[in-house]
């Protein structure tokens, strides 16, 4: 099989990013430096753009009612009796008990080509109940009844996709729809979890634009860089963007930022993050990357009873690699001798 | 009315497996939340799928129906949107299997839909007609090829996870989509078939 062919067989994997780092990195290379495939892969993007044109359609009211009738002749309990959870749960965010009418449905901004799977808005509350309850939840689909919403209407936010239904059949109530587009600002301390929820919400998703997931990272390296004990979680997505952003500029950016944590600040986190510059060092296509990755290791090799056998193995191995920079072999021989083994 | 809208905030809550655990235990009262979670995609992927909203509302039904009454197949640990995309497309599958259901789709819908109003008349016009297309091109494909690229595209759902519902190997859900995708560039970024949009505007 020539090499265009195999490319082109992997097309659809580079759009749903199912290939691996290594194979990701090739298949961009050949596509650079080929015309027909680059031909071919502005065709094959531009197709899987066109399909989201055929948007979702709303579910006619009338399959919902005549559903649930069915539901309520097939003989199990429909009962108004409380529900009792027979799992145990995550503190949920109640939300008040409305006897009004739901007047305002409002679906959060929501772009029509996300391949991610949209679950409807009922799901996701909004607003809570009085303090200490969070007031505010970053969603993507947001359900509200008219009284949860303050009338009056601040600044000139951005509203598009307007359309307006009736709801659920009932008489003398309506419901309006739209996307918002809105500027948040959250304050608080670095370890509030709604903060830490979000860097990490914005690292783990290489569709968020480059500078805001470089910018997450320099946040991350300014706000642990004293020694404060990283979240397990921010530890988590930043061994994510090394092992998955196709973007190098990235994953630079994050192997430093790994590498300039204070070890003691890593917590029970630290092995994760050996092991994902281990990954890095073996894998990545990017020799900067590779490079930074080894000074990070010798940076986290560290363990109570000496140093991480598997991160000496992967410096020894890299230092002796012939095939390996011959600058980074000398930094693997390095960071080993410094090791004192 | 109070009762049942307090109810339904509780509901709303609980994870897929919690609700699932009540319907298993013969309690139907989570049927209107699951159906409010998932009848959008099941609707629509049905829809793009057969491309006869009659169809796509009789198989949107049945789906939640069967939810219900085969609950105790659903396993807890499984994710319920693939258990119910396996039920979805084999109702789907089904349908085409049937004589007479092929290709009868209905276009007037299209004509029917709301247009937003923030929208220029030409552009909600050349909107349309790239909907059209998308959507005529879609049933070009084998329904097996259909099957994968709705799910891939549309759900987005991993190549594992369609295999599980297709019923086939990672690696045929691999060549379907690729196959799928050779067939929609043709039709919709080559100028020869671009040039028809002239023929069939609005
Ligand atoms: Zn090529």
């Amino acid at each position: 099989m020539s090499d265009c062919t195999l490319i082109r067989e992997q097309m659809p994997l580079l759009l749903t990013e199912s290939l691996g780092s290594a194979g990701r990195e090739a298949a961009h290379q050949h596509i650079e430096a080929c015309a027909s495939c680059e031909t071919e892969w502005s065709k094959t993007r531009e197709t899987w753009k066109l399909l989201a044109e055929a948007a979702d359609r709303p579910v006619p009211t009338r399959v919902r009612a005549r559903f649930l009738d069915e539901a309520a002749s097939m003989g199990g309990a429909m009962s108004r009796r409380p529900v009792v959870v027979p799992f145990t749960r995550k503190p949920v965010f109640r939300r008040l008990a409305q006897a009004a009418a739901i007047a305002v449905i409002a679906g959060g901004a929501y772009f029509a080509g996300s391949t991610r799977g949209t679950t409807p808005a009922t799901g996701t509350g909004m607003i809570a109940s009085a303090s200490p309850a969070p007031q505010f939840r970053i969603s993507e689909n947001a359900r509200l009844s008219a009284d949860q919403i303050a009338p009056e209407i601040a600044g000139s936010p951005a509203i598009s996709n307007v359309r307006f239904i009736d709801h659920e059949g009932r008489p003398g109530e309506v419901g309006m729809t739209f996307d918002l587009t809105q500027k948040v600002t959250v304050t608080g301390k670095a370890t509030d979890q709604s903060l830490v929820n979000l860097a990490a919400y914005v690292l783990g998703d290489s569709d968020h634009p480059t500078t805001s997931r470089s910018n997450a990272i320099q946040w991350v390296r300014d706000t642990y860089s004293t020694g404060q004990t990283a979240d397990p979680q921010i530890v988590t997505a930043l061994s994510g963007v090394l092992r998955n952003d196709a973007h190098e500029g990235v994953r630079l950016k994050a192997v430093e930022t790994l590498g300039s944590l204070p070890a003691a600040s890593l917590g029970g986190a630290a092995a994760q993050a050996r092991q994902a510059l281990i990954d890095a060092l073996q894998n990545d296509p990017n020799t900067n990357v590779r490079l930074k990755a080894v000074e990070a290791l010798a940076n986290l090799a560290a363990v109570p009873d000496g140093f991480d056998p598997a991160a000496v193995e992967t410096l020894r191995k890299k230092a002796s690699q012939n095939d390996e920079n011959p600058y980074l072999r000398v930094k693997a021989a390095e960071a080993l001798s410094q090791m004192n083994l | 009315m109070r009762v049942e809208m307090t109810e339904k905030a509780e509901m709303t809550d609980l994870t897929d497996q919690e609700l699932m655990g009540l319907v298993q235990a013969g309690d139907y009262s989570p049927a209107a939340v699951l159906y409010d979670r998932y009848s959008t995609r099941i609707y629509n992927f049905a829809y793009r799928f057969l491309r006869n909203s009659e169809a796509a509302e009789d198989a949107t039904q049945e789906v939640f129906v069967k939810m219900l009454r085969h609950a105790h197949q659903f396993n807890g640990e499984a994710k319920l949107s693939t258990w119910l995309f396996s039920i979805t497309a084999n109702l789907c599958r089904d349908h085409l299997r049937k004589a007479d259901n092929k290709a009868k789709d209905d276009e007037d819908a299209l004509l029917t839909m709301p247009a937003p109003a923030e929208h220029s008349p030409q552009h909600v016009l050349e909107t349309r007609e790239t909907e059209r297309r998308v959507r005529e091109a879609l049933q070009k494909l084998t329904p097996e090829q259909r099957e994968a690229i709705l799910l891939s595209r549309y759900q987005g759902l991993s190549y594992a996870e369609i295999a599980q519902i297709s019923g086939c190997s990672e690696g045929a859900v691999k060549t379907r989509v690729f196959r799928a995708m050779e067939t929609l560039k043709k039709l919709l970024t080559d100028p020869v078939n671009g040039d028809t949009r002239c023929l069939t505007a609005l």
